[in-house]
């Protein structure tokens, strides 16, 4: 069942929740989730609410959690998790009430239409946007069956019997003809409905914009719907265009409540957080590291330059000597350089991007400035990451949420942080050393409907089993791969498989994007790609493991992975025409 | 006794929390029914948790505002005994500023002025501190308008230091009778 709008937000969801003697949240494994969680147990602690936190990654993880914390509470809230695959499967007992907050879309119609015990929370305007279908046209009622089988009256004469009996075969042929049509409708429908996924608001906003409602928010609140926000476009979920929107329409009081610059706000303390929306360059976390180290990270610096020739350094220098840059200057750490040349330097490069983009910094009286981007980005990889194999995905959310705490309180430059930060730059480049030998030595395959790339497990494809790495890493990739040749590189989708160590060797993770051209063309972000993954498998009987929350990675087995790309290209081809 | 504990028995002073919250009642202390937007006088320690909760705004006691504790350093410095200071003044802005920035004008500036009050007073009580040790033939000193911070902080230096001088005379003693 769905709840509409901020209203019955609050008292459909948290007044029946704070009433409760205890509820479990279990929460997705990505920063949005986290962020959300962080302001859902701020508003519980100020209403002396008991609950339980679970940070879950998988789908089995979840079916067997939730059971088991049935038996505590009868409200269950679901962050970030659940929306897209039906509860039916899950026998639930039957006071238990579930409320899924989560930004991921389509909605499975089963959870929206069918049980009173699943709540979803979204917002009525976006709500006519899905185009849901009519109850009637996906479920068959059962007043249908029941008129099938009519007593009959025995004492009618012969003749008359025989003109019911050709009636009835005439009404029961009708019936069927209307069914086999409604079954082809449904069909229909359903394809419609479920072809793209995509993501919307994220949860982190939703849940400020609720304790906005209650009076608990604060500027660490809004801090926290703010990372959640950038991760959301740091993971490449969103486009500019989206997270301009929401920035705009949705977080517009808050940054002029909070911001440095409100007159009226009365603290102005030296250890208040201010939260300032300003205008800022997309060079990967630039302010902790040199802007060359930055730039060679970049997406658009090194497509630009093509670094991954031999001729690309050069590229690059030159690029530089053109903004009017020294080379000096961009290879020293970027806080050392004056203020009034890092304005200077600032204008430039925003000149150059020309990207529009604009984010929030958190500030701590007047020294102390720190990025929600990079924030976010840092977060992401402490949290996704399987660096260490001795660390669980409990241990990585706990530590996150250490890293939150610590800086809500005050301590910016915390090591933890800073550990988190340094880890960042190794990761992306990383990343970057992948995506180059990829591009030069043409590990990309031509499939006829699509690029096909088969990453080599090398010792730092560790760093792709996080949904942000991974999806920085396709992206990126694809960009360069269109950058190097000719303009029909922008036309076809691109999959990408990685090979998995320990636990699960023997497995490939497959993630697919849509054509470079819709990414640039289109607002909201929308891919065919995990109903695409479900009709291979289904078609083809691969055993493939659709355990992540994300529709769009799945995991398949080696021995089965090019029985599986050819049925995907033979879908593709057949959805196209 | 240690700052924190004089902190503590602060805590039972009375200051003005605005509620905005629909009746409540409860039943220690007997602190009455709340009304949103009336004010309403309830212990410290009660304000504080109600301000983490979102749930009220503290209004700060009359004497914490810039004028006044103008007045009072102006006072300070005139006399050269200890002038009349707001019982706790120290604890209360303490925790006034730390829990309730958001209620407090010009936080900054006020900080300050409470400190150059307790620095003033502070320095009156070390000098007349060692003006008492000094006296070794009567010992007296008058102490009015002290605040229990302030006697807390000077306990130990006096205890110890006439402990040294009671062993000092007692050693003087021993050998004058040799």
């Amino acid at each position: 069942m769905l709840i509409r709008d901020l209203h019955n937000f609050r008292h459909h969801f948290y007044e029946l929740v704070k009433r409760e003697k205890h509820t479990t949240i279990f929460v997705n494994l990505d920063v949005d989730a986290l962020c959300a969680c962080y302001i859902l147990m701020h508003a519980f602690n100020c209403d002396n609410v008991s609950y339980t936190v679970n940070p879950i990654d998988s789908w089995t993880s979840l079916q067997n959690s939730l059971l088991e914390y049935c038996a505590h509470s009868s409200y269950i809230i679901l962050i970030n998790c659940g929306a897209y695959r039906s509860f039916l499967s899950i026998d639930l007992p039957e006071n238990v009430t579930v409320f899924v907050i989560d930004s991921q879309r389509p909605f499975h119609l089963d959870n929206v239409f069918n049980r009173d015990a699943i709540q979803l929370l979204a917002y009525s305007s976006e709500i006519e946007s899905w185009k849901l279908p009519k109850v009637e046209d996906v479920y068959a009622s059962d007043t249908d069956e029941s008129d099938e089988d009519e007593e009959d009256d025995d004492e009618e004469d012969p003749m008359r019997e025989r003109a019911r009996i050709a009636d009835r075969i005439a009404e029961r042929a009708l019936r069927r003809q209307k069914k086999a049509q409604w079954k082809r409708n449904r069909a229909n429908v359903l394809w419609e409905y479920y072809m793209k996924t995509w993501y919307s608001t994220p949860v982190s906003v939703m849940v400020l914009e609720l304790a906005h409602e209650l009076n608990k928010c604060d500027a660490g609140m809004m801090w926290c719907a703010a990372v959640g926000l950038s991760s959301q476009l740091a993971d490449k979920l969103i486009s500019m265009e989206s997270y301009n929107k929401v920035c705009v329409d949705r977080m517009r009081p808050f940054i002029r409540k909070y911001s440095p610059r409100n007159q009226q706000a009365q603290c102005k303390g030296d250890d208040v957080m201010k939260i300032s929306f300003e205008s800022d360059l997309l060079l990967p976390v630039y302010t902790h590291w040199t802007l060359y180290d930055s730039m060679t990270n970049d997406v658009h610096f090194s497509c630009q330059s093509k670094l991954w020739t031999q001729k690309g350094n050069s590229g690059l220098r030159h690029i530089i000597a053109t903004l009017g840059l020294t080379l000096n200057e961009c290879r020293q750490s970027y806080s050392i350089m004056p203020i009034d040349r890092r304005k200077e330097v600032f204008k430039i490069l925003e000149k150059h991007l020309n990207s529009n983009f604009a984010t929030f910094s958190s500030h701590f009286g007047y020294a102390k400035q720190f990025n929600a981007f990079d924030f976010a980005r840092a977060l992401s990889l402490r949290l996704e990451c399987r660096l260490d194999a001795k660390e669980t995905f409990y241990d990585r959310f706990m530590a996150s949420r250490f890293i939150l705490d610590k800086f809500l309180a005050g301590e910016c430059a915390h090591e933890t942080l800073n550990n988190a930060i340094q880890n960042y730059k190794v990761g992306l480049k990383a990343i970057t050393s992948m995506v180059f030998t990829a591009v030069s030595q043409s590990h990309v395959i031509n499939c006829s409907t699509y690029f096909l790339l088969v990453v080599h497990a090398t010792s730092d494809s560790i760093y792709l089993t996080s949904r942000h790495c991974l999806f920085s890493f396709a992206h990126f990739i694809q960009r360069a791969f269109a950058s190097a040749r000719n303009a029909r590189r922008m036309e076809k989708p691109l999959v990408v498989a990685v090979p998995l160590g320990e636990p699960d060797a023997g497995w490939f993770w497959v993630t697919g994007l849509m054509p470079l051209a819709e990414y640039i063309k289109e607002t909201e972000w929308k891919s065919i790609f995990a109903r695409a993954f479900e009709h291979v498998a289904e078609r083809s009987n691969i055993m493939i493991k659709r355990d992540s929350f994300d529709p769009n990675i799945i995991m398949v087995k080696s021995e089965e992975r090019t029985k599986f790309f050819n049925n995907l290209d033979a879908i593709l081809e057949a959805s196209e025409n | 006794m240690n700052p924190e504990q004089c902190e503590f028995l602060a805590e039972n002073e009375l200051i003005l929390p605005n509620f905005n919250e629909r009746t409540l009642q409860l039943i220690c202390g007997d602190v009455g029914p709340f009304e949103a937007g009336v004010p309403i006088v309830v212990p410290i320690w009660l304000a504080v948790y109600l301000k983490k909760r979102h749930k009220c705004t503290i209004i700060p006691p009359d004497w914490l505002t810039i004028d006044e504790l103008n007045r009072q350093i102006a006072n300070e410095n005139e006399h050269s005994a200890f002038s009349n200071v707001p019982k706790c003044f120290l604890e209360i802005a303490h925790i006034v500023l730390t829990h309730a920035k958001e209620d407090v004008e010009d936080i900054d500036q006020l900080k300050t002025l409470i400190a150059d009050l307790w620095d003033k007073r502070v320095a009156k009580m070390r000098n007349s501190e060692i003006e008492f040790l000094k006296q070794h033939k009567f010992s007296y000193a008058q102490l009015d308008n002290l605040t229990q911070m302030e006697v807390a902080c000077a306990r130990p230096v006096l205890s110890t230091a006439t402990k040294m001088i009671e062993k000092l005379n007692d050693a003087f003693h021993s050998i004058s009778q040799i």
